[in-house]
């Protein structure tokens, strides 16, 4: 027997399982509840930890550590903010939808190599003044007890954790964007 | 554009009631598990009354439906990573080889491997091949996937090729 591929695609059985336009709109509000959350949930972790270092500004005695503390709570505000403008910039799912594949694969790919390759600038960079001041603050305090020397010494695992977490995330951000920009090149290639 | 909740409902309805079947075809073009088939189709659904909104005629409804529905099947393959070992429709050959199809062979058997044949692809040419399918013109496979016509011709002979060598006596390549 013969088959036509294009009469077997056209004639095969579906089943059509229609949606009435009511159902439609509540999905849709729905899934926009969804996202709203989802950024909803990011904007409170941030905020959960600005309030955390207030209340550590608040209690602690050492004007270092306010200071620390005051930097740090800045610093997650700018991520946020960052975070917000990003998002903001990037267009509309429902507009981005109706562009063409070549369009809509390659702005996708690149707004995610944006994000990821300047992770350094828009999430690392606003906390390390917090972090270098912290560290520091810890550092003097100690320092009048056990002297410099000592306190350096005794600060050095705290420094190095903290050293490896941001470079850490800096280098597997920096392998994400590597492999996205190798999907970039292929896509346009593809596409050209 | 369609500024106004009624234009946009009526233009989803029209786009339901004209496109629905071949929604439901793509969709199992994207997934074959028929379940999850039938999200997609809502997800397609969803995404679409939504697009609407911002439509203001600079192409065709068609190509503006079969854009919208592509890019979601697209990301709906790239999410869930379901695909095996995904082929470009250059490395045909691979496919072409890869079973004998008995001559006698039934309609859902025969449908069965158009379909595998067209989950084995990535999703753009994928998307080629089941808009070749759909009877789209080359000029609208062009404005819906943003390739230029040159490489549409090249990519929509290739797929005749592997149509046919799949399809013994189908489409002539």
């Amino acid at each position: 027997m013969k088959h036509d591929p294009k009469s077997l695609w056209n004639k095969q059985e579906i089943i059509m399982s229609p949606l009435a336009l009511s159902e439609i709109k509540s999905q849709a509000l729905k899934m926009h509840h969804r996202l709203l959350w989802r950024d909803r949930i990011e904007y409170l972790a941030g905020l959960f930890c600005m309030m955390l270092f207030i209340f550590l500004a608040f209690i602690s005695p050492e004007w270092t550590f306010r200071a620390a503390c005051a930097l740090l709570v800045a610093g997650i505000g700018c991520i946020c903010y960052n975070l917000y403008q990003r998002k903001s910039e990037a267009p509309d799912d429902s507009i981005r939808f109706a562009a063409n594949s070549a369009d809509f694969h390659l702005d996708q790919l690149r707004h995610q190599y944006a994000m990821l390759s300047s992770v350094g600038k828009w999430y690392i960079g606003p906390i390390l003044p917090g972090m270098a001041a912290f560290l520091m603050a810890a550092i003097y305090e100690a320092s009048k007890q056990v002297g410099t020397l000592n306190a350096i010494l005794g600060s050095l695992p705290g420094i190095a954790v903290s050293t490896l977490i941001l470079l850490g995330i800096y280098w597997l951000n920096m392998r994400a964007a590597k492999k996205l920009k190798e999907r970039i090149e292929t896509l346009e290639s593809y596409f050209e | 554009m369609a500024h106004n909740t009624a234009e946009q409902d009526r233009l989803y309805s029209e786009a339901a009631a004209s496109y629905g079947i071949m929604i439901e075809r793509l969709a199992r073009g994207y997934e074959y598990d028929a379940d999850k088939a039938r999200d997609l189709v809502q997800e397609i659904h969803v995404a679409l009354w939504r697009s609407f909104a911002g439509f203001a005629g600079e192409c065709a409804l068609s190509t503006w439906i079969y854009r919208v529905a592509h890019n979601v099947g697209a990301t709906y393959v790239a999410k869930t990573r379901r695909t095996n070992i995904l082929n470009n429709v250059e490395d045909a050959d691979i496919i072409a080889d890869d079973s004998d199809l008995e001559k006698e062979v039934t309609h859902e058997r025969a449908l069965r491997k158009l379909h595998n044949l067209i989950h084995r692809l990535a999703p753009q040419d994928r998307q080629i091949i089941m808009l070749y399918l759909e009877d789209v013109s080359a000029r609208e496979i062009a404005d819906i996937t943003g390739l230029n016509a040159g490489n549409i011709s090249v990519k929509i002979h290739r797929i005749k090729q592997l149509l046919a060598s799949n399809f013994a006596e189908g489409e002539p390549a």
